[in-house]
């Protein structure tokens, strides 16, 4: 969703709103790998959950690897971003003496 | 110290019209015990980082560092010994030799560094048995699983003195039990001190890592902090 909005948002680098949803997303798949690390201690309930997870979050990083991709072949350039308009200044207007 | 170190490394091929830069300004550095990944998508320049690394490539720009020693400043034999005895490689292809036992296989490279076959087959018949492959010694490539071979391939690297690693999409062709195993396997390595570099477009792969590293049309674009515990999980209200 986010990215979708992105990519209509002028000045937004859609590809840095990827990325940053990677980095996210793999950092917590980091977290949930750490808790399998030592097999030995590892409850079979425990592990499926952990699977299920880390299988969840792959497939978004999937995702956004592929919408990367359609992004870079689609030479997608982000719409320019628009100032606002200044505001008026008002002509200081002295009464005759 | 870094035992790997990667200083303002670019790789360009051709020239003029048809120049590519592979690599522009990578900077990396990996300690002793460490496992860095590497992640990008195909062409992003994984594979190359990774060549320039082990020393099999030179970098047109930069400079790389392997146990404190540049390798600019080395000769082809001196970095033909650097590769023998102190990098081990892992490839998604296993690139085992087809005409060798694994054992044979695993025993190589300690053969080609000068020491005696029936010594260098004890070293490897030892590392066969850490992986659990020892009733496996006696096969060839033709005669084990994917999962096996990418086990002798894993032996292969790390048998001898070696301190760094790296492996080029190491479970690639591999199932997800068996791509498990083989990180199990790269992270028991690092954790008897050798320094680890995977480079791969699998995020689950990845995940073994201490710390993962965007790398992008050649350019590293960001990286995972690493600084975060699983206990974070239970705080961070991730849902199960």
């Amino acid at each position: 969703m986010k990215v979708l909005v992105a990519i209509r948002v002028p000045g937004v680098d859609v590809r840095e709103v990827i990325q940053t949803h990677r980095r996210y997303l793999v950092e917590l798949m980091q977290q949930w790998t750490h808790l399998k690390e030592d097999e030995a201690r590892f409850d079979l309930s425990f592990a499926l959950v952990v699977d299920a997870e880390l299988y969840r979050l792959d497939s978004v990083v999937r995702w956004l690897d592929a919408a990367d991709g359609r992004l870079k072949r689609a030479k997608f350039e982000p719409p320019p971003a628009i100032s606002p308009p200044l505001p008026k200044i008002r002509k200081r207007v002295e009464a005759p003496r | 110290m870094s035992y790997l170190e990667l200083q303002h490394v670019s790789k360009t091929y051709g020239e003029g019209s048809s120049e590519v830069h592979a690599l522009r300004d990578i900077n990396l550095s990996v300690d002793p015990g460490a496992l860095i990944a590497v992640m990008g998508p195909s062409g992003s320049g994984k594979s190359t980082l990774l060549t320039i690394a082990g020393s099999l490539e030179d970098a047109s720009v930069g400079e790389v560092y392997v146990g404190g020693a540049a390798l600019s400043r080395m000769s082809r034999d001196a970095k033909a010994r650097l590769r023998r005895r102190s990098i081990g490689y892992v490839f998604q292809d296993f690139n085992l030799l087809p005409g060798l036992t694994a054992v044979e296989n695993v025993a190589l490279p300690l053969e080609l560094d000068g020491l005696a076959a029936r010594k260098a087959q004890l070293v490897g018949m030892a590392a066969l048995e850490e992986l659990g492959l020892a009733d496996r010694a006696s096969h060839y490539p033709d005669q084990l699983s994917g999962g096996e071979r990418q086990r002798v391939s894993i032996a292969r690297a790390v048998v001898g003195e070696r301190k760094l690693l790296l492996a080029d999409e190491p479970s690639g062709a591999l199932d997800s039990v068996n791509g498990e195993s083989v990180m199990r396997l790269v992270l028991a390595a690092c954790r008897r001190g050798v320094a680890a570099v995977v480079v791969t477009h699998d995020a689950q792969l990845a995940s073994w890592a201490d710390r993962v590293l965007f790398i992008r049309d050649g350019q590293m674009v960001d990286q995972t902090s690493g600084s975060a515990g699983a206990e974070s999980l239970l705080t961070s209200g991730t849902p199960l």
